[in-house]
């Protein structure tokens, strides 16, 4: 490839080969974010990945990073790499909007987070701001001047929430990775239904200041990618202490990418499959779980059967303190703006009057237990093995039907959010339909490394996560508003 | 609980926080709340948490630091 251009069909899949293009001369960044934007323009329009594009400022970054590559200088994996943030991190360059009519548009004006500094200052070429459910919660609500994501295997079908923008614009090929939010499953879920791989660092691992709070005790910021190795590469640059989140963590960073390798000889992974499969699962999602298990067997991993504590008490915990977080951050705008907020948002956060103050403080209670035992159980398995969800990408009339509790009972990533572990979604298969199935991994707190290394060794051995879904994209006409609702 | 005294206890609260759902965005309110209270009575059954510190710490000397950069 001509280093000065770009053919669509030889643009890097990930950011590791996009990484070695750059420093090859095979590929500049300037070509790799033109072709990217390119790509966009055709392809944005149909599944409503950015709220915000900033190509003037990602040109300037590109020519930025390419200049710096033909001195000499090598900030590392995403120097030149086309990236998104989740819209409700803020980005000097661009507007914040949380995807809502209601966030006063000074807030994060010309301002942003160390998450987002550490990326700018690492190379990467920031494209955009990314759509999100409205302040991360609840569902695109059709009525609102904002764009319906939808899920590039099937524009029929949701590219669920709320990092939807960063998973389906990693999925179509938009973007090589990008930044998502994770309260109850807002990276890991998206990551499933787009077939992408998305990482809930542990509490405390990744800095959330400068990120619009969903809930203050369970928000995580965290990295989505095609692969493991890519989002290990990011999380390397995001993670570690900063001042202005009292919840961040003052520990040493791992080296998370030099320390990956393929062999699990020594890991034994315990599987819970007791919560996870209810009778309206995924027909083939039993298989895929025990056909990847399997693989991690063969790769030297040894698998031993456990259930995880308090399940169902704590995530119930869970969404007692998510929304009654959520609740004392929107109720002045709620009781005076309530049709301003997305339907789905307003009724989500609004169940948070519905508990006490004693509930809440109960909740947490419940959470320090279920640390507690999960501490035990993680005395004799290094990483556990369970799915984040039994259901592929539901249509979009489906998901907006969606209301919380029947909703909750076939997704299984709102339990680490309550503990705090580390819990990454990896792509593990296709059901009959062509969508896609997730694997979800968990480690100790703080371990990162230990869950990379396991989903990196089993994506050296896969391609779940390197396949693409031009050909249905290549089918789409054209959609609108009424498919929705 | 009837179903009458349910949807009284759901108005109050609602109303008590100031919110101002439709008719039917009350009802699905009212709808979940039987399974959200017993979800909240599961958790005061947990024996374990009857001496247990909640998952909430307060910092004496916060450090107040701007997140801009």
């Amino acid at each position: 490839m001509d280093g000065s251009k770009s053919s669509d069909s030889n643009l890097p899949l990930t950011v590791n080969d996009a990484a070695a293009m750059l420093r090859s001369g095979e590929l500049t960044s300037v070509a790799l974010t033109t072709a990217l934007l390119a790509r966009a323009d055709v392809i944005d329009p149909i599944i409503g990945t950015y709220v915000t594009r900033l190509d003037d400022y990602a040109m300037e970054r590109a020519e930025l990073a390419d200049h710096d590559f033909r001195r000499g200088i090598d900030r590392g994996m995403y120097q030149g790499v086309p990236i998104g943030i989740k819209d409700i991190l803020a980005v000097a360059a661009g507007p914040t909007t949380a995807n809502s009519l209601i966030l006063n548009r000074s807030w994060g004006h010309e301002r942003q987070g160390p998450v987002v500094s550490r990326l700018e200052r690492a190379g990467a070429v920031i494209t955009g701001k990314l759509t999100t459910s409205e302040f991360a919660i609840g569902y695109p609500d059709p009525g609102k001047p904002f764009a319906i994501p939808r899920n590039p295997w099937d524009v029929e079908r949701s590219a669920g929430g709320s990092s939807a923008g960063t998973a389906n614009g990693i999925a179509a090929g938009l973007v090589l990775a990008g930044i998502g939010t994770d309260t109850g499953g807002s990276i890991r879920l998206p990551a499933a239904w787009n077939g992408v791989t998305g990482l809930k660092p542990t509490f405390g691992r990744v800095p959330k200041s400068g990120c619009v709070p969903l809930a203050y005790t369970l928000d995580h910021v965290g990295t989505m990618a095609r692969s493991a190795r890519d989002c290990a590469g990011m999380l390397q640059i995001i993670a570690g202490y900063h001042p202005s989140d009292e919840s961040s963590a003052d520990r040493p960073v791992d080296r998370y990418v030099e320390a990956l390798r393929p062999d699990l000889t020594g890991v034994t992974i315990g599987v819970d499959r007791s919560n996870h499969f209810p009778p309206n699962s995924d027909p083939n999602l039993a298989e895929c779980f025990e056909a990847a298990l399997a693989l991690l067997v063969s790769q030297g991993a040894k698998l031993s059967d456990l259930t995880l504590p308090l399940y169902e008490e704590t995530t119930t915990a869970l969404w007692i303190m998510l929304s009654a977080e959520a609740l004392a951050y929107h109720r002045a705008d709620l009781s005076t703006r309530w049709g301003d907020y997305h339907e789905l948002t307003r009724i989500n956060v609004s169940q948070g009057a519905l508990s006490s103050a004693a509930d809440y403080v109960q909740a947490a209670r419940v959470r320090r237990v279920a640390q507690h035992h999960l501490g035990e159980l993680f005395k004799s398995v290094d990483v556990i093995a369970t799915i984040p969800t039994a259901v592929a990408a539901r249509t979009l009339k489906e998901a907006y039907m969606v209301r919380t509790p029947s909703f909750t009972r076939a997704i299984f990533t709102g339990y680490w959010n309550a503990v705090g572990n580390p819990t990454i979604a990896v792509p593990m298969g296709f059901n009959s339909d062509g969508l896609p199935l997730s694997l979800q991994l968990s480690g100790r707190p703080f371990e990162e490394s230990s869950v990379l290394r396991v989903a990196d060794a089993y994506q050296s051995v896969t391609d779940w996560h390197l396949r693409t879904c031009a050909p249905a994209m290549q089918h789409t006409t054209t959609v609108g508003a009424d498919d929705v609702k | 609980m009837s179903s009458d005294e349910t949807e009284a206890v759901v108005r109050m609260l609602i109303s008590s926080a100031r919110l101002t759902p439709s008719g039917d965005e009350l009802r699905a309110l009212v709808d979940l709340y039987p399974s959200h209270k017993e979800g909240i009575e599961r958790l005061y059954r947990i024996t374990e948490t009857r001496y247990a510190d909640p998952a909430v710490v307060f910092v004496a000397a916060p450090t107040f630091a701007d997140w801009n950069e």
